[in-house]
């Protein structure tokens, strides 16, 4: 089963996330220094992280994560700010623009990526 | 009266004697003692005596005799007396004579010296009353130029004024030459006996002039020197060419009028001075940017500044504000020190009012200077910044409010559309579950709008549509538009303008803002898009209209200036048209007032993107 890490503090984003992925095992953290922990821990194939969070960043969490552990695993990252003004990290696999059109063409496109 | 006496003794003759009052007398005196003889002859009136007997006729004859001699001799005295009292007479008449002639001449002599001094006195008066007329140094020397004349022999006329301080020995000359008055400056020492009092006059040898053959280039002759001013060291110099023996009389004409000289060239100095210092008092009342007068209680204006007279009129507000009544809060009669703000048509100014208390009854003659500092830049300024900040901070707490309110409407959003794609799900709950994805859905684009129209993406021209213009700036004014019903056409969108959304919301928002405002009562509002053939060119509209007062044709050009507002206090900033105006204008649009039956008809027009 793919394991799938969700970090965003708006929890019904967790809750509709993890009920888009209910195929899959979903393991939800609501700030950034759980989901570095739970990334070490659980090791999952695909983590979507929010960018602003209490703790840290999105894109602090993916620095503070080691190479290894980035190259087995699909990064997604997800903001209402516009992709534009943040460097985009060479480490992400997808930008993912808040608020969602509709979430079940997202859920296409991130599995495509595995 | 001769009498003969006889007697027998003197008692009895005394006796007759002491009675009767004969000046000369005989006296028969036989047989008298030597005493009574004694007597007889000691009296002064007795004249002889008579020894012998003598019969009466002889005694009678005697004694006429006695009385012709005596009155001869008595004719004879009294003849010599008459003449010795005419002599008398005469010498006294030669003396009479003489202290008349005396007399005569004393006042034939003092009538001549008074009327000598008459003629002078009246000379002087004359002098003095030309000297009242002259206007500067000119004159002064022209007069005495025309005065001297009648002295045959007087040379140049001038006023010599060494300076002070600096160096000692420069002289200010000034002379007539052609009827006019010429000056230079000559290196003259100045001599310390010179400095007499005022109104001294004292002769000054050629040699002393030499200095002045430089002006003149010709020898110059001897000088009187006039002390018109002995601490200024100012001074009148005549030149003379008399015999000295003349020169007594040219000295004492001009020190009968040195005085009257002296004072009339103080008196020039002096109203020069003022002349000037008005100028340089107009000049740097003038040079004043800001309006300034000095008006009276009647609002008549005393003086003004050239900023001031703006139009015709005698009262404060006719000539600077045009208006035809004194401003509503007009400082002047309060009397007092103050501050005021007043406008006009187009400006807003800040009065400050000084009052100014010319004569002792203030009550009657009150002045006070009026500044009138124009503020219209300042206050349209100051206002836009503030709204301006508003505006950003405004923005800053949207962005906040829609981020936060962003994260739970996707989560609400993503959570319908995912429970949708359940196909076990019953009909009625889908439905439900429709409604709450696309309520989600339209509060986001609400959200949208709103983060657009505060933050203000600035500097992107977008190809807009009115319909898209419309569409997007209702959700904020759906509250605004509460009390009144309104129609919305916002045409088809097919043809595109170029410029920036946010700010054409901003335009829109405007114009429903007022139009909604304007109304008092519920009204009737339409908000229409759409486009229009103008010459050959296809131009999109938004117009704006509402079922209010309207606007007065006189007023349509005022709404758009800055801080024009019919509002109340508070209710807007007068800000509102002047920056839609601007906004629209920078993107090459215009905003109109068109005429309409009812209400207000705002029309803002743009050229087509691409069109010719």
């Amino acid at each position: 089963m793919i394991k799938i890490l969700i970090a965003d503090d708006e929890p019904l984003i967790r809750r509709s996330l993890k009920r888009l992925f209910s195929d899959c095992e979903v393991i939800e953290c609501e700030d950034g220094k759980s989901a570095i922990r739970d990334w070490k821990l659980y090791q999952p194939q695909i983590v979507i992280l929010d960018v602003l969070m209490p703790e840290r960043t999105g894109y602090q969490v993916v620095q503070e994560i080691s190479e290894e552990l980035k190259r087995d695993t699909v990064i997604v990252v997800m903001s209402a700010y516009s992709g534009s003004d943040v460097e985009k990290d060479s480490d992400l696999d997808l930008f993912v623009k808040k608020p969602f059109e509709n979430i079940l063409e997202l859920k296409k496109m991130i599995l495509g990526l595995l | 009266m001769v009498a003969i006496l006889c007697s027998s003794q003197w008692a009895d003759l005394s006796e007759v004697l002491s009675k009767t009052s004969y000046c000369s007398y005989f006296v028969s005196f036989e047989n008298w003692s030597i005493a009574d003889l004694e007597q007889l002859f000691s009296r002064p009136s007795f004249c002889g005596a008579l020894t012998e007997s003598l019969s009466p006729r002889e005694l009678a004859l005697i004694a006429s005799e006695l009385n012709k001699q005596l009155l001869q001799s008595q004719a004879r005295e009294k003849k010599r007396l008459h003449s010795q009292e005419l002599r008398q007479l005469e010498v006294f008449n030669q003396e009479l004579e003489a202290i008349v002639a005396e007399r005569t001449q004393i006042f034939e002599e003092s009538k001549a010296e008074e009327d000598a001094r008459l003629i002078q006195t009246r000379g002087i008066v004359k002098s003095i009353q030309d000297l009242a007329q002259v206007q500067d140094v000119e004159e002064i020397l022209l007069f005495l130029k025309r005065e001297l004349k009648a002295f045959h022999g007087v040379g140049e006329v001038l006023t010599l004024e060494w300076t002070q301080g600096g160096p000692q020995d420069l002289v200010k000359a000034q002379w007539i030459s052609k009827d006019q008055v010429q000056s230079a400056m000559v290196k003259m020492k100045f001599n310390e006996s010179s400095k007499t009092l005022r109104g001294d006059a004292q002769t000054i040898k050629s040699a002393e002039l030499l200095p002045l053959t430089q002006i003149f280039h010709r020898p110059v002759g001897a000088g009187l020197l006039l002390t018109l001013d002995e601490e200024k060291r100012r001074f009148i110099l005549v030149e003379s060419f008399l015999a000295e023996s003349e020169w007594p009389t040219v000295h004492q004409y001009l020190s009968d009028r040195v005085l009257p000289i002296s004072l009339t060239f103080d008196r020039v100095m002096i109203e020069k001075e003022i002349l000037a210092s008005i100028e340089r008092w107009e000049e740097s009342f003038d040079s004043v940017q800001d309006a300034l007068a000095i008006v009276s209680h009647t609002f008549e204006v005393a003086r003004s500044n050239k900023a001031f007279e703006r139009y015709k009129g005698s009262k404060c507000y006719e000539i600077f504000l045009n208006r035809s009544a004194p401003c509503e809060n007009c400082p002047l009669q309060k009397k007092t020190k103050s501050l005021q703000v007043i406008s006009d048509d187009r400006n807003i100014y800040e009065l400050s009012s000084n009052p100014l208390i010319i004569d002792d009854l203030p009550q009657l003659n009150y002045y006070s200077i009026h500044l009138y500092s124009d503020r219209t830049e300042s206050r349209d300024l100051s206002a836009r910044a503030l709204q301006s900040e508003k505006m950003a901070a405004l923005g800053e707490l949207s962005a906040h409010i829609a981020h936060e309110l962003n994260n739970p409407l996707t989560g609400i959003r993503s959570l319908a559309q995912i429970l949708l794609g359940d196909s076990q799900l019953p009909g009625s709950l889908r439905e439900d579950l429709k409604q709450i994805e696309s309520g989600a859905e339209r509060a986001q684009k609400i959200i949208e709008n709103l983060m657009r129209f505060t933050k203000g993406e600035t500097g992107e021209l977008i190809a807009l549509t009115p319909k898209e213009v419309i569409e997007s700036t209702l959700p904020f004014i759906k509250t605004a538009l509460r009390d009144h019903r309104y129609h919305i056409s916002p045409g088809f969108g097919e043809k595109r303008f170029l410029a920036e959304l946010p700010l054409m919301q901003q335009v829109l928002f405007n114009l429903i803002n007022n139009a909604s405002q304007a109304m008092e009562n519920a009204g009737e509002l339409w908000i229409e898009g759409g486009e229009i053939a103008v010459e050959n060119k296809v131009q999109c509209y938004i117009d704006v209209r509402d079922s209010g007062p309207g606007i007065p044709r006189a007023l349509r050009q005022k709404v758009f200036e800055p801080l024009f507002t019919t509002k109340q206090e508070g209710a807007g900033t007068g800000l509102g048209l002047a920056l839609s105006k601007k906004i629209v204008e920078s993107f090459g649009g215009k905003i109109i007032i068109l005429d309409s039956e009812i209400g207000a008809h705002f029309r803002v027009i743009f050229e087509v993107q691409g069109s010719t």
